[in-house]
């Protein structure tokens, strides 16, 4: 290390000092103060019983950094009176955002999403769905055809080579998931029905020995692939013995000592894998053969897993780590969020994580109130992947989480029969299933399509 | 660049379409051509050098572009093409890719198709790139998951200079919790090769670096992951754990005051949780309650309903 170096994170270390003095004071008034917000602030911003660093390493250095900015953020909110609008939602400008996103002529630079077409459709239309209302005032027929067409220009060989991520490309198992989410967003469920023999038969292609899926021919598989295939041969109503056999056998070597899960057995737990596990979990299991929570204790460790998806969530910042020692990013209010959201739902508990925390990191720190639309952290910009998840995650800190019973669902997985109700009255966008990350209304849609089909198999 | 080879027979793939259409990409000329050329090619089932020298030039435009790996390796495997010099050539573009996905699972299909050839192959052949990468993003998640698949494939369980790497790796930076993962698969990972020795030696490395470091999650989580398979009682951690969360339970009163809560001296949130767990292993349950309700109302504040559930759930 040269003397540069160490002087700089002298100098560091004394301005971080210097902040910490005059925020004690601060704290006191906000604890003091009768809205909950102002509570919650001085509760993120308290660091008396905060362990000082011991040893300074380089995660130690990019974790202060990062929970110094967003302090800063909210130390400015703390001192604005009344805190109430600590938690606005700018509307209008995401639809704005994402509408133009999906019109627009997109720049060169973009053809780094040149494999990725279905999911840009299904990142946008999806964030426009979840910040409208129910009347989906948004999905004209127009765009409907607009919508079907781009799909339909990345479908090889009518699908039996599956869906690829652009026009002449290899059919890709996360392209066919997302492709095949944004035709549910649109109602082009004639499509759909078009499609559903010829992916069967290339998901067969794609099942792999050890019970998971290749991405595509000669591709890798992991938690992540293993997901877009049983889910989108759920919105297809195909998930049969020969698509799920041995899946969850292998789901279980993918939990690691941690707790969380990884993509193949023996990595590092990761919130974007963990989802996948748990999500597909809710798709193979099913009401009729015990509670969900008895099933999965069967084939996982419960205890290690809620243990590793409730400590990714960071006291300063409220946000959620995708791995353990790793910084936040609004993204995993997804991936983290949805995955509690199944552990609420697993443990029949209301709320096991902070969900005002969460809130106020997304509105303050990942909302544009410019551009519109989400970003990863401060300092980043916004994108179509980050406005999507960070839109998706604020659904499910709205929201909490119980199953529905019925007589006609019984042969119907639990990803189905997820029901949603608002945690207070007031309510800034759509409640979403979070098992499909798209909106509560349309994966119900999807179930009725889905209840006639089990009964054609 | 496109004049060593001529593709002037080759009818391109239009991915333009001349309608508006949703997201569409304005591609600079270069792009437009070079992968209408490619697809075309691939869909034809060319498998030639011209083919071969267009999949590196898509590369470099777009190395996320999964087909094209695809497509590459088919060509190479059809040609016989000297696998070792096409391992280089990737090391090129996996330095410049920091991020993608594509090129590690691409390398595996090249290594299981040189053992298959009956080739000799050192897996240490890829510790500088492995090296190299990581002195970029030490966390890199990709990298780290080939660099498992290696210790599997190649049977590098317990090897000594895996092991050194690894240690390195958390002397940098102890909550440097890839390197953890790593250390876990490295020895855990073979069952035939774990025996009380080897999880007691263990125990003791953990010990140390969270004494170094007492507020690390990566550590701790490592510790009570050794023990939850080993199948150890937790008990045995309860004078360790002392050491970095002191005095809260030790009180007689049942009592969640703020009297007992004052004593306490915690300078590591992970300790008193490890203490609530052992806690309720030994079914004290008024000591465990007391550890949870310090951790919802002090010391881990963010988590309170977690920690009340866990509260709750002690019977």
């Amino acid at each position: 290390m040269t003397k540069d170096d160490i002087n700089s994170r002298y100098r560091r270390r004394i301005s971080y000092l210097t902040t910490l003095a005059s925020r004690s004071l601060k704290i006191n008034d906000l604890r003091n103060m009768d809205e909950d917000t102002g509570k919650l602030l001085a509760m993120m911003l308290d660091d008396t019983y905060t362990d000082p660093v011991s040893v300074e390493t380089q995660t130690s250095i990019d974790q202060e950094e990062t929970e110094e900015s967003i302090t800063n953020i909210y130390e400015r909110i703390g001192s604005r009176k009344p805190v109430k609008d600590a938690f606005c939602f700018e509307k209008e400008l995401h639809y704005d955002y994402a509408l133009s996103s999906l019109n627009s002529q997109l720049p060169s630079y973009f053809r780094s999403l040149d494999a990725n077409h279905g999911w840009m459709i299904y990142w946008l239309c999806n964030s426009l769905d979840v910040v409208s209302g129910p009347d989906s005032s948004w999905l004209t027929e127009e765009l409907q055809g607009s919508v079907r067409r781009k799909i339909e220009r990345n479908i090889s060989n009518e699908g039996s080579d599956g869906i690829g991520g652009g026009k002449g490309q290899l059919g890709h198992v996360a392209s066919c998931y997302a492709s095949l989410l944004s035709l549910v967003i649109a109602d082009e469920y004639s499509l759909l029905g078009k499609l559903r023999n010829h992916l069967y038969s290339w998901f067969l292609k794609l099942k792999r020995k050890d019970g998971s899926f290749s991405m595509h021919y000669g591709g890798e598989s992991d938690t992540r692939s293993v997901y877009c295939v049983l889910l989108s041969a759920t919105i297809l109503g195909i998930l049969d013995e020969r698509l799920s056999e041995g899946v969850i056998e292998w789901l279980n070597r993918c939990q690691t000592y941690e707790g969380g899960f990884a993509g193949v057995p023996g990595t590092e737990a990761h919130g974007g894998y963990t989802f996948c596990a748990l999500a597909s979990y809710l798709l193979l299991l099913k009401p009729c053969d015990g509670s969900l929570y008895a099933q999965l204790a069967k084939n996982i460790d419960m205890d290690l897993l809620v243990r590793w998806c409730v400590m990714r969530q960071h006291k300063a910042e409220g946000a959620f780590s995708g791995r353990t020692n790793k910084l936040v990013d609004a993204c995993y209010s997804f991936w983290i969020g949805a995955s509690l959201a199944m552990i609420e739902l697993a443990l029949q508990k209301s709320s096991i994580f902070n969900r005002d925390a969460l809130r106020l990191y997304i509105l303050n720190c990942s909302q544009s109130t410019h551009s519109g639309g989400f970003k990863d952290k401060p300092g980043k910009v916004v994108d179509f992947y980050h406005t999507n998840y960070t839109l998706c995650g604020l659904s499910i800190a709205e929201n909490q989480f119980s199953f529905i019973s019925d007589k006609d669902s019984s042969q119907l997985s639990f990803a189905l029969l997820v029901h949603t109700s608002p945690v207070r009255n007031t309510q800034s966008i759509s409640p979403v299933n979070p098992v499909f990350g798209i909106r509560m209304d349309k994966v119900l849609k999807c179930r009725e399509h889905a209840i006639d089909k089990y009964v054609s198999l | 660049m496109t004049d060593t080879y001529n593709y002037d027979d080759v009818k391109p793939v239009q991915i333009r379409s001349d309608e508006p259409e949703l997201c569409q990409i304005l591609y600079d000329d270069e792009y437009e051509h070079t992968m209408g050329i490619l697809l075309a090619l691939m869909r034809d089932k060319e498998y030639s050098e011209r083919a071969l020298h267009i999949t590196e030039q898509g590369i470099e435009l777009l190395a996320s572009h999964y087909t094209i790996w695809y497509y590459r390796f088919e060509i190479l495997t059809t040609l016989n093409k000297n696998l070792f010099d096409e391992l280089d050539w990737v090391e090129q573009i996996a330095l410049e890719n920091q991020k993608n996905y594509q090129i590690w699972n691409y390398r595996q299909l090249l290594v299981e198709k040189i053992i298959e050839s009956g080739a000799d192959f050192s897996p240490y052949r890829e510790y500088p790139l492995l090296g190299e990468m990581l002195e970029e993003d030490v966390k890199n998640h990709h990298v780290w998951s080939y660099r498992k698949w290696l210790v599997e494939r190649f049977d590098l369980f317990h090897a000594p200079k895996e092991v050194s790497f690894v240690n390195s790796k958390i002397d940098e930076d102890v909550r440097n919790n890839s390197a953890w993962t790593h250390r876990h698969f490295l020895l855990f990972g073979k069952p035939s090769l774990v025996d009380e020795t080897l999880v007691n030696d263990e125990v003791e490395y953990v010990k140390m670096k969270i004494e170094l470091c007492p507020q690390n999650a990566s550590s701790w989580t490592y510790l009570l992951g050794i023990y939850r398979r080993a199948k150890k009682p937790l008990g045995e951690l309860h004078e360790f754990c002392l050491q970095f969360a002191n005095g809260m339970a030790e009180s007689e009163s049942t009592a969640d005051t703020d009297e007992s809560q004052d004593k306490a001296e915690v300078k590591s949130s992970f300790a008193l949780e490890m203490l609530a767990r052992i806690y309720v292993e030994q079914k004290e349950i008024a000591k465990a309650k007391r550890a949870y309700t310090l951790l919802a109302d002090k010391y881990d504040p963010i988590r309170k309903n977690y920690w009340e559930y866990q509260k709750s759930v002690i019977v």
